[in-house]
């Protein structure tokens, strides 16, 4: 008999499903523009589900108070915009000292956290590849549609209770806001019982760990690195010369990829399509140069495009990755 | 035999300074209601910031200020313990107010100790919110100026505002009179947070002789002779407690 059920889910929802799914049951949250439609729907199914959701004064406490949970052996959820993060960051390197997992779902809507109308290479890239107590990685889980958000949250409980460190999951906003029927099903593995780390595993002030253990984390993590690293460079029969629209993390990826001749569009939103900002460029460019829409995985929208603007050499690049890390190659 | 709880290291403090005093008197107190089984600490930045390798007891470790916010995750968690912060003036009223008064609001059932040596002994004795008007510290050598640093927080009296703190009381330790009303306080706030009835806060009013630049006997006078007027030891909040 199948484990699974059905339900139509946003991004957001789709977190704490597969949150509770995990077997979390500690959720910490402080209210930020955006990221606050989790924080109300994990505020509403934690009380329902017999765990406790904390709305807490800044994000820095909600990572405080998560501290405390996962120290006595509970997996917990953290959850923020990407303003919240950079507050978080203090109490962050203290779960990585203390080797206590962690789930944080940042949403990424850029613009608020640096006064900038989108993200930039070098957020993005610290985001994506932070760097805590002397240049070790946390693992950063990219989601690209309703039910990848489903599937990596399970997959970020598994890889922080396995390697006992904070695993973030970085949230498009047009994927976290978008509705899709999903498939629910229980993860495969459960949580060790009892929890081998914080006070349930006698951990101390001052434990020193396993030379063997570290240098196993250590070669397993670059392995993912590497893969992930060599499977997103631009391929060399990509066309020249052209324009490419993408957003968000996306976006601030492909520019460190793309050949100098092209042009990128990293509009605010695809929803409504900036179509204005299109134009603009293509006037910069010849009448037959394609435009190239990256995107995730909605092939609709290349579909709509190209019934509305027949003239327009319009081709489409669905992404779908998991582990996105910054590539190796970038500057 | 449930062994001491308090470890057999050789405290670290400085001749006179109250956190020796007060870790003796928690210990003995948990030891003598015998708590060792069903407590927490919570140690933050400061002196006692390692105050987890003295104690036969578990410990986490908080970000600076941070104590409170980390014991109410503690508490969330498990509810049946006694979960305690132990924290510096400059801690719990410098680097985390928000954090406390924000548990205080929630009215957490946690127990809150804050030493006030009105100084940040922990990073070489410069101001902290509580250092009195006049006070020579290493980052206000002419003394403290209210005009351009403010005047000190009375902390106790701004926590027992908070409708939810069940309990707020300031003692001291420097004469046998006030460590008898200490235990007691000590007794009492872990009693108001087995009764699940909100947070208790005590503020320890102590000595810090080498960043007061004086003798320990010095310290001690100054205390008896000035500080209990700027501070006075009584209870702020009392709720009924609940048998």
């Amino acid at each position: 008999m199948s484990n699974a059920r059905t339900k139509v889910c946003s991004g957001y929802q789709a977190v704490i499903e597969a949150s509770i799914q995990a077997g979390c049951q500690a959720y910490f949250a402080a209210p930020s523009p955006f990221h606050a439609f989790l924080l109300n729907e994990g505020a509403r199914r934690f009380s329902e589900t017999n765990g406790w959701f904390i709305q807490a004064e800044s994000p820095a406490d909600a990572m405080a108070m998560a501290l405390g949970s996962a120290a006595t052996g509970h997996q917990v959820l953290v959850s923020g915009n990407d303003q919240d993060f950079l507050a978080m960051q203090e109490v962050l390197a203290y779960f990585v000292a203390q080797k206590c997992p962690a789930v944080l779902a940042i949403l990424n809507d850029g613009g608020p956290a640096m006064a900038l109308p989108r993200p930039a290479g070098h957020q993005m890239r610290y985001y994506l590849e932070p760097r805590i107590l002397g240049g070790f990685a946390l693992t950063s889980l990219v989601p690209t549609t309703p039910q990848h958000v489903y599937e990596l949250t399970l997959k970020a409980f598994q890889l922080s209770v396995e390697w006992l460190q904070p695993v973030l999951l970085i949230l498009e906003p047009p994927v976290f806001h978008a509705a899709a029927t999903l498939h629910l099903h229980r993860p495969g593995r459960r949580r060790p019982h009892p929890p081998n780390w914080g006070l349930a595993a006698h951990s101390r002030l001052g434990r020193i760990d396993e030379p063997a253990a570290l240098a196993q984390l250590a070669e397993t993590y670059h392995q993912i690195q590497l893969t992930c690293g060599q499977a997103h460079v631009i391929s060399a029969s990509e066309p020249t010369g052209a324009i490419r629209v993408a957003i968000g993390s996306l976006g601030a990826w492909l520019s460190h990829q793309l050949p100098p001749q092209d042009s990128l569009l990293i509009p605010e939103t695809l929803y409504p399509f900036p179509i204005q900002q299109l134009e603009q460029l293509r006037q910069t460019h010849p009448e037959d140069a394609p435009v190239i829409l990256w995107e995730y995985d909605y092939p609709w929208m290349a579909q709509w495009l190209q019934a509305r603007y027949p003239h327009w050499q319009l081709q489409s690049r669905v992404v779908s990755f998991e582990n996105l890390m910054w590539p190796r190659n970038a500057s | 035999m449930t062994q001491p709880v308090l470890s057999q290291t050789s405290l670290p403090y400085c001749p006179g300074c109250t956190h020796s005093h007060l870790h003796h008197l928690l210990a003995q107190e948990i030891e003598r209601q015998h708590w060792q089984h069903k407590i927490i600490g919570v140690c933050s930045s400061g002196c006692s910031t390692d105050m987890g390798k003295y104690f036969n007891l578990p410990f986490v470790q908080a970000p600076p200020g941070k104590a409170p916010a980390v014991a109410t995750g503690i508490k969330r968690a498990q509810p049946d313990k006694l979960v305690f912060t132990y924290q510096g003036d400059t801690d719990a009223v410098g680097h985390g107010l928000d954090a406390l008064m924000h548990a205080a609001i929630r009215g957490e059932s946690i127990s809150i100790f804050c030493l006030n040596n009105l100084v940040s002994a922990g990073s070489g004795g410069q101001m902290s919110p509580t250092s009195i008007t006049g006070q020579i510290t290493a980052s206000t050598l002419l003394g403290r100026s209210s005009a351009k640093t403010g005047k000190p927080v009375q902390i106790t009296e701004l926590v027992a505002k908070i409708p939810n703190v069940a309990f707020a009381q300031r003692i001291a330790l420097h004469e046998p009179d006030f460590v008898e009303q200490a235990v007691r306080a000590i007794r009492e706030a872990f009693h108001y947070q087995e009764n699940g009835q909100g947070l208790s806060f005590i503020e320890v009013l102590g000595i810090c002789p080498p960043y007061w630049h004086t003798t320990p006997l010095e310290a001690h006078d100054r205390l008896s002779q000035k500080l209990l007027k700027q501070y006075p030891v009584q209870v702020f909040r009392r709720t009924p407690l609940h048998l």
